[in-house]
């Protein structure tokens, strides 16, 4: 029994010089703290300045489990502090580091103190167990994106290593030539190529450039214009983009070029991969040229209403016309694939309604060139691949009603009554912006083609402008096909 | 341990110094936070619109058109319009699903009664076509005899935590009084078209 109780007082003094805490163990003094495991560190590899390198706050213990205040921690270059240390509350955690120009070739390693109320901090710093040794940076991105896409065979499938050659699309009363293409680029595996080229130089007044898009593969010709806008701000925008931006960045869409039949080794072309065409004038020469009504909008009108529609203010127009192209097997028509036409020989052109329930297309007359373009070699002049366009010049003028339309007359409150907008009396609605619809069969081209029917469209802007004015009557209805009028391709009328 | 007693003061320091950046992320944003664009921006639509009406008489403009491109509800906060001229009342505004108004000669629509909401904290829901088409409507009316227009509506708005501003390229005139000829009441230039 005495040794109970000499036990019992031994137990209960050993629990008093202890503070009254909760029993810590036998082996370790309350609130020592134990490292676990190191810091370890993540970064972007390689990694470059500007990127953050992230450190855990390694693995710690303390004895009978006492709560960190906190931990310091802090970066080393080389071994030597370059950022902190630095105090921060609670347990160890995660922290960052935003790499330097300074730190390239340098090994960054970060280190943890961690703190409690008793122990104090542990010493000393416990180094992470890993480094990052950040590089240089890459060289800067070169020009933007003008053009990109895939090049296919005849089924469809992805063609690798062809040659693709991005030129001006020149439009010459003579004849005209360039040297070197502004980009050159290789389809990567899946037939993949792009290319680049800053502004300078090739856009016109309102920003947009024409760009021609040579290709080859083996015998195989390929060719393509794509129409650009320069938005400004170093990127390139499609016809489709420019009418209708997003409001986050994006590329323009695809340019994809596919087999049209022709033949390199019949002479036809574009060759921009074999040797003897490597060194090669780009020649472009006028051929013929006439005059053809062109789609240019169309004006739905109603009961109690005048509407205007108004093209090439500022005389400048402002239409997206396909191209034709002969590569040695025949002539084709890209569905999808525009050249923006500015130039005008016009001052601005309007069409009203004469009268009521009047819907019509809207025709004007544009400049077709057609050309032919020749890649000649620069060592003995021998021409290497010869093909041929047809493609819009420039807007000539006039305007005058089309097929008629009034099969869509009065159908704002029926088919289209999810796209309607209705205006009271003597009210006036305008809009000038937006991308009108496309329109298949826009002009007939001849020029030696047999007839060529390409396709065109315009957009709403400061030079193709709608106006409506709406007569006395209570209710008047405009509806777009597919949007409501503010940003519909279509603008319809009638309820 | 003097490192520790250090601790309380090193922590005030690192607090201030995160204040400040934050701040000046704030200032650098636009003072607020709020981004440019966003899910219901339409960058390039455009509606400009008029029509003569009597001092004090009142229309319903067709002010914006919005299309939630968000996988999420948008929820509208409050608008502000661009060149607002001297004498135009405004009322509202008021949002309501796929409303047709263009401009006509009453506020609020009748055709529209128990479709109309008060815009602060209407939600905007993810577009699938038409039937989630929403509008904001604004009440007009010449509070004096003249030509008065604002040309465009700031429509202010958060989707999740984040806030958002976007503009439309939407303007309204009115011109009174009513008798004012037609040709006499052009619609407000495009907001591309002003200096």
């Amino acid at each position: 029994m005495p040794f109970t109780v000499a036990a019992g007082i031994v137990v209960v003094a050993a629990f008093l010089l202890a503070g009254g805490r909760a029993a810590a163990g036998t082996d370790c003094r309350y609130g020592e703290i134990t490292l676990v495991s190191r810091p370890s560190l993540s970064a972007p590899s390689p990694t470059y300045p500007g990127d953050t390198v992230t450190s855990t706050g390694g693995g710690w213990s303390t004895c009978g489990d006492e709560a960190f205040t906190g931990f310091y921690e802090e970066w080393l270059r080389d071994g030597a502090v370059i950022d902190g240390p630095e105090w921060v509350e609670g347990a160890p955690d995660s922290f960052t580091y935003t790499v330097q120009e300074a730190d390239i070739g340098h090994e960054l390693r970060s280190a943890v103190s961690a703190c409690d109320d008793d122990y104090g901090c542990y010493l000393p710093y416990a180094q992470s167990s890993s480094s990052v040794v950040p590089v240089s940076p890459p060289p800067p991105p070169g020009p933007p994106i003008a053009v990109q896409g895939y090049v296919h065979d005849s089924k469809g499938s992805p063609v690798p290593g062809a040659t693709v050659a991005l030129y001006q699309d020149l439009d010459t009363g003579g004849a005209a030539a360039q040297a070197e293409p502004l980009d050159r680029a290789t389809t990567d595996g899946d037939g993949h190529y792009a290319l680049r080229t800053d502004a300078d130089g090739l856009t016109d007044e309102d920003g947009f450039a024409n760009f021609a898009v040579e290709g080859t593969a083996g015998d195989v010709p390929y060719y393509a214009v794509a129409t650009r806008k320069w938005n400004g701000n170093g990127s390139w925008l499609s016809a489709d983009q420019a009418d209708a931006p997003a409001s986050y960045p994006v590329l323009p869409e695809d340019v994809d070029l596919d087999p049209q039949d022709g033949s390199i080794a019949g002479g036809g072309g574009p060759d921009v991969q074999s040797p003897a065409c490597w060194f090669v004038q780009d020649r472009t020469t006028l051929v013929a040229t006439e005059v053809d009504g062109t789609v240019i909008g169309e004006l739905h009108v109603a009961q109690n209403a005048t509407g205007t529609f108004t093209y090439g203010e500022g005389s400048r127009a402002d239409s997206n016309i396909s191209i034709g192209s002969n590569l040695g097997g025949g002539w084709h028509v890209n569905a999808a694939l525009f050249k923006h036409v500015t130039r005008s020989d016009s001052s601005s052109v309007s069409e009203t309604n004469p009268t009521d329930d009047w819907a019509h297309r809207l025709l004007s007359d544009f400049v077709y060139a057609k050309y032919r373009h020749e890649r000649i070699s620069d060592y003995d002049g021998r021409v290497c691949s010869t093909w041929y366009t047809v493609e819009p010049q420039e807007w000539w003028g006039g305007i005058w009603p089309g097929a008629d339309e009034s099969r869509y007359l009065h159908q704002c409150l029926t088919t289209y009554r999810a796209y309607e907008n209705h205006f009271g009396p003597n009210s006036t609605f305008a809009r000038t912006s937006y991308k009108l619809r496309r329109w298949a069969a826009a002009a007939t081209i001849y020029l030696g083609t047999g007839g060529l029917t390409l396709y065109a469209r315009s957009g709403a802007s400061q030079r193709v402008s709608y106006r409506y004015r709406f007569g006395s009557w209570r209710d008047h209805y405009l509806c777009g096909n597919d949007e409501k009028p503010a940003r519909s391709t279509r603008v319809l009328a009638g309820g | 341990m003097g490192r520790a007693r250090a601790l309380p003061a090193a922590a005030a320091l690192v607090v201030l110094a995160v204040g400040t950046v934050l701040l000046v992320v704030a200032l650098t944003r636009g003072g607020d936070g709020i981004t440019r664009g966003g899910p219901l921006a339409c960058q390039d639509c455009n509606t400009d619109v008029s029509m003569p009406l009597d001092v004090d008489a009142l229309g319903t403009f067709g002010a914006a058109n919005l299309e939630n491109r968000a996988r999420v509800p948008a929820v509208l906060e409050r608008v502000s319009h661009l060149n607002r001229m001297p004498g135009l009342l405004l009322l509202g505004p008021l949002a309501a699903q796929n409303s047709g108004v263009g401009l006509i000669r009453e506020f609020p629509p009748h055709d529209l009664k128990g479709k109309l909401h008060n815009l602060p904290g209407y939600r905007v829901p993810p577009y699938h076509g038409p039937a989630d088409d929403v509008d904001i409507l604004v009440g007009v009316s010449p509070l004096r005899e003249g030509s008065l227009s604002y040309s465009g509506l700031e429509v202010y708005y958060r989707v999740g935590r984040r806030h958002y501003v976007t503009t439309f390229d939407f303007g309204v005139r009115v011109c009174a009084p009513g008798s004012v000829p037609q040709d006499l009441c052009e619609p407000p230039p495009s907001i591309r078209e002003l200096p």
